[in-house]
């Protein structure tokens, strides 16, 4: 236990140490007035966070609102597509197209045509943001559906297992690391995607509160709400690995190295 | 207790292997496949959509038909086209400087241990942050021209060759590493003679990554930068409502798009194996 605690900390300083030094080096540099206006210190950033707190706190409770939708409707899509990818043996080809065509579509390009027809409030952001995390999700679900083995579910079909627990039993826990990779992915990208949306325009969203911040020529509040919009990204990401843990503790199984 | 041991060698009958110009064929029938089974599909598109439109009875302001976009497409087809060609300069030199730049980290990292202990986790970190976020920002530093275009590609596309580059350089097999210590190998030979031949598939990998992305990228610093290539030509379209040119400018940056990809995917193919 002890060790492991050691192993954990002798890989933890070395990255937080450097990180320390970046931020002391930008103060002093900040201080000696080296940097240009657009470069704020890391403590003005933080100031910053006090100072418009309650802004950014009423900015980004859409954007996480729109977040969540969008992956939650791009996680339906994908989970409906790979199913019957995965069961329709020769619908599978074109659902892959369809999942390139989409990921390789470029999103500002598409994003005025969704404009024209649904306007440009929240539908909009879900749609781009769900848009944005489509793909991996899509590779995710499809990877993980045909994960079974081949001698597993031999086994299970000598065995006699019934429906229900062959999807509980064998189909599901092959899966879930797949999906559980697709979902690690498709959550910052989800972000990003209503970032995108709400840059082009929204009532209240950290995308627009960048925006105007970029504007006015605010540069620590700009800097603030990019620090705002990755913690958001590295949350999602952190709560899906979370999940994944807490499942991997439950099942009994191995850590999976990341 | 010798058995008799097996000595005829599996050679298989060169008379009934493909010849040069059969592979060559094929390849070229695939590929005319590949065309036709797209030409298709656009074709299949562009009805649908030129059917809507007329079924729907859709006002030119809000979407214009097939062929009102391609009258567009012909009558400013130049302003179409040096759009674009400002947003793939841009999109190129970043590119290259990316590759540059991560590249001559990839390499400092892999030769010092205490640099990639220190560093590699807040790359690796930085991975999972949305790193298009910063956009805004680069416009306030590099002002609203080319550069931050370029900017913005570098940022974008330095992550994944970096990344991609650096498994690469670690990929090195152990049995070629002891060989390379035996023979007394510098480390500049075992960079030059393993560590580089070893990493160039995950190079491509990257590199194709970056090539992807890099184009989005690059459309969305123009359209909030302002500077003139054709992630702005087409908020500007929606702007005056000129929705024929919008149409237009979308459809031509979604074909470079598609082309990109499917360049870099086949090259990736091709420089990879």
């Amino acid at each position: 236990m002890a060790e492991r605690l050691r192993d954990r900390v002798s890989a933890v300083w070395p990255p937080t140490a450097a990180l320390l030094g970046l931020f002391a080096l930008l103060e002093i540099a900040v201080a000696l007035g080296w940097t240009p206006i657009t470069i704020p210190a890391p403590s003005a950033v933080a100031m910053e966070f006090g100072q418009s707190g309650a802004d950014l706190a009423y900015h980004i409770v859409p954007s996480i609102t729109a977040t969540v939708a969008g992956l939650a409707i791009a996680a339906t899509l994908a989970a409906t597509l790979a199913g019957i990818g995965a069961s329709w043996r020769r619908a599978n080809g074109p659902v892959m197209t369809f999942g390139v065509l989409v990921d390789s579509t470029p999103l500002i390009a598409v994003a005025p045509i969704l404009i024209v027809f649904v306007g440009g409030g929240m539908t909009l952001h879900i749609i781009v943001s769900a848009t944005a995390c489509f793909f991996p999700l899509l590779i995710g679900m499809s990877r993980g559906f045909r994960a079974v083995e081949a001698t597993a579910d031999e086994l299970f079909h000598v065995l006699a297992a019934s429906r229900w627990q062959r999807l509980v039993k064998l189909a599901l826990p092959s899966a879930l690391p797949y999906i559980f990779s697709g979902f690690k992915i498709a959550a910052p990208l989800a972000v990003l995607g209503t970032l995108i949306a709400e840059w082009m325009g929204a009532e209240r969203g950290v995308g627009i509160m960048m925006i105007y911040a970029m504007f006015s020529f605010n540069a620590p509040q700009v800097w603030m709400t990019i620090v705002a919009v990755c913690l958001m990204a590295i949350g999602g990401y952190g709560a899906f690995a979370l999940l994944e843990r807490a499942y991997l503790r439950w099942a009994g199984l191995e850590e999976a190295p990341t | 207790m010798t058995s008799p041991v097996d000595t005829t060698v599996d050679t298989p009958d060169w008379r009934a292997l493909p010849t040069r110009g059969q592979r060559a064929e094929a390849r070229l029938a695939a590929f005319w496949r590949f065309i036709s089974r797209v030409a298709l599909g656009v074709g299949i598109l562009v009805a649908l959509w030129g059917g809507a439109i007329a079924l729907f009875d859709v006002p030119i302001f809000v979407a214009p038909g097939p062929l009102d976009t391609w009258q567009a497409f012909v009558e400013q087809g130049d302003r179409l086209f040096g759009a674009l060609g400002f947003t793939l300069t841009g999109v190129a030199i970043g590119l290259a400087l990316a590759v540059a730049i991560a590249l001559s980290l990839g390499v400092i990292f892999t030769l010092s241990a205490p640099a990639s202990r220190a560093f590699m986790p807040l790359v690796i970190g930085l991975r999972t942050v949305p790193v298009l976020a910063v956009a805004p920002l680069l416009i306030m530093i590099f002002g609203r021209g080319q550069g931050t275009t370029v900017a913005t590609v570098v940022i974008v596309g330095f992550f994944p060759i970096m990344v991609n580059a650096m498994r690469g350089f670690r990929s090195v097999s152990p049995t070629v590493h002891e060989l390379f210590h035996v023979a007394g190998a510098t480390w500049w030979q075992l960079l030059i003679k393993a560590r580089i031949p070893f990493a160039l598939p995950f190079f491509f990998t990257g590199l194709r990554v970056a090539t992807t992305s890099a184009l989005l990228s690059a459309m969305l610093a123009e359209w909030l930068s302002g500077a003139p290539g054709i992630g702005r030509l087409i908020y500007d379209a929606l702007g005056y409502r000129d929705m024929p040119l919008m149409f237009a400018a979308v459809a031509l940056s979604m074909a470079t798009a598609f082309t990109i990809f499917g360049l870099a995917t086949a090259l990736e193919r091709r420089l990879a194996r």
